[in-house]
């Protein structure tokens, strides 16, 4: 069974402060939530390394390498939407806050 | 080499190998976004995607047994850590930009606000530049409607002397015919009896020049009063005529200072422009 390293928990540790915060983020704004898939997949991907020196190394160990694929491809596919939104469709950063708040 | 691999880690190498090809495409458009848009955000995005793309390359190189186990581990860690780092950030520098927006659109608010004002203060500054360029024109005909009328006056004060002069000289002319009339009185009387009617007409001759001396009296004194008077007048016209010019010359200063304040304000719009 692998052991725990502290650099992982270290990054889980931190990649937990934006997942935490997410839903208060994605109401102040909107525009960030489609880079949020591919965090989510990484904090997984730390959180499975992490549980893999408790329980399930080998599931763990394949759940740490698969949502490592998936953070590649969602934060591929947010980086296409950006890039759709921002620079084809030439649209700036649309702030979702209310006027007075 | 790949032979020698453990089917479970050769498995979780593909999934890295997978993940790395997004993750390289991810960087290769995040990086164009950040070049077409240079704001902390998209940089965020950069350092994200290849911090990913790295973390996937050390599992990758570790599991396939490509390079070092132990350096593999440690360069996919380093990554890892990186990634976190990010993520904070990614947190974070949306929000301080969020907020510099909103501060940036308040500035630009009160910058357009300054500029109206400036415009404002512009055209009420050349509204009275106009104004004041209206009363100095009137003030001009004042002065120079003053100035023909000094000239009148000097005119009559110097028609009234030569009137003084005429006077003097009917009082003169009287005096003789006094005179005159006197001598003919003593010549009536060394006459006698026959110079009687003579001496009549000597003696009323003598009352019409003292007649005629008394009225050209009355008549100086009048023309002296009438004088006085035109002189009083003339000194008046004097001041009214200095009045004029120190308006004329207020007013050129009024203008002169409306001209400036309307430059500046101007100057202040010009400044104010908000450069997209």
């Amino acid at each position: 069974m692998p052991s725990l390293e502290i650099n992982e928990l270290i990054v889980l540790i931190i990649l937990s402060i934006p997942v935490a915060f997410s839903p208060y983020l994605f109401k102040k704004r909107r525009a960030i939530i489609k880079w949020f898939p591919g965090y989510y997949s990484l904090f997984f991907v730390f959180l499975s390394t992490n549980l893999e020196a408790f329980v399930a190394p080998d599931a763990f160990n394949f759940m740490e390498h698969f949502f490592a694929m998936l953070a590649g491809i969602f934060m591929c596919l947010a980086a296409i939407v950006e890039m759709y939104s921002k620079v084809l469709k030439g649209e700036h950063v649309k702030l979702n806050y209310k006027e007075g708040r | 080499m790949l032979a020698q691999i453990d089917p479970t880690d050769f498995l979780d190498g593909s999934f890295n190998l997978v993940g790395m090809i997004f993750f390289i495409f991810a960087s290769i458009i995040a990086i164009y976004i950040y070049y077409r848009k240079r704001t902390p955000t998209n940089a965020i995005y950069v350092f994200s995607v290849i911090g990913g793309m790295l973390y996937t390359l050390g599992n990758l190189l570790d599991k396939w047994m490509l390079w070092d186990s132990d350096y593999a581990d440690a360069f996919g860690e380093s990554f890892g850590l990186f990634i976190g780092v990010t993520a904070l950030f990614f947190a974070v520098i949306p929000f301080l930009e969020q907020k510099i927006e909103k501060t940036t659109e308040h500035m630009k608010g009160l910058i357009e606000a300054a500029s109206n004002a400036s415009v404002n203060v512009a055209n009420i500054a050349n509204e009275l530049a106009a104004s004041a360029s209206e009363v100095n024109a009137a003030s001009e005909e004042i002065a120079a409607s003053t100035q023909s009328m000094t000239v009148e006056t000097q005119s009559v004060i110097r028609s009234t002397n030569d009137i003084q002069n005429v006077m003097e000289i009917i009082t003169k002319i009287s005096d003789q015919t006094n005179l005159l009339a006197l001598n003919a009185s003593i010549e009536a009387g060394r006459a006698g009896e026959q110079g009687r009617g003579f001496a009549v007409v000597a003696d009323e001759v003598r009352k019409l020049a003292e007649e005629s001396k008394g009225a050209v009296r009355t008549t100086n004194e009048k023309i002296v009063d009438v004088v006085t008077k035109i002189n009083s007048s003339f000194g008046a016209m004097e001041g009214i005529s200095a009045s004029t010019e120190q308006q004329t010359a207020s007013m050129e200063e009024v203008t002169s200072t409306a001209h400036r304040l309307g430059e500046l304000a101007e100057n202040l719009k010009n400044s104010l422009v908000i450069k997209e």
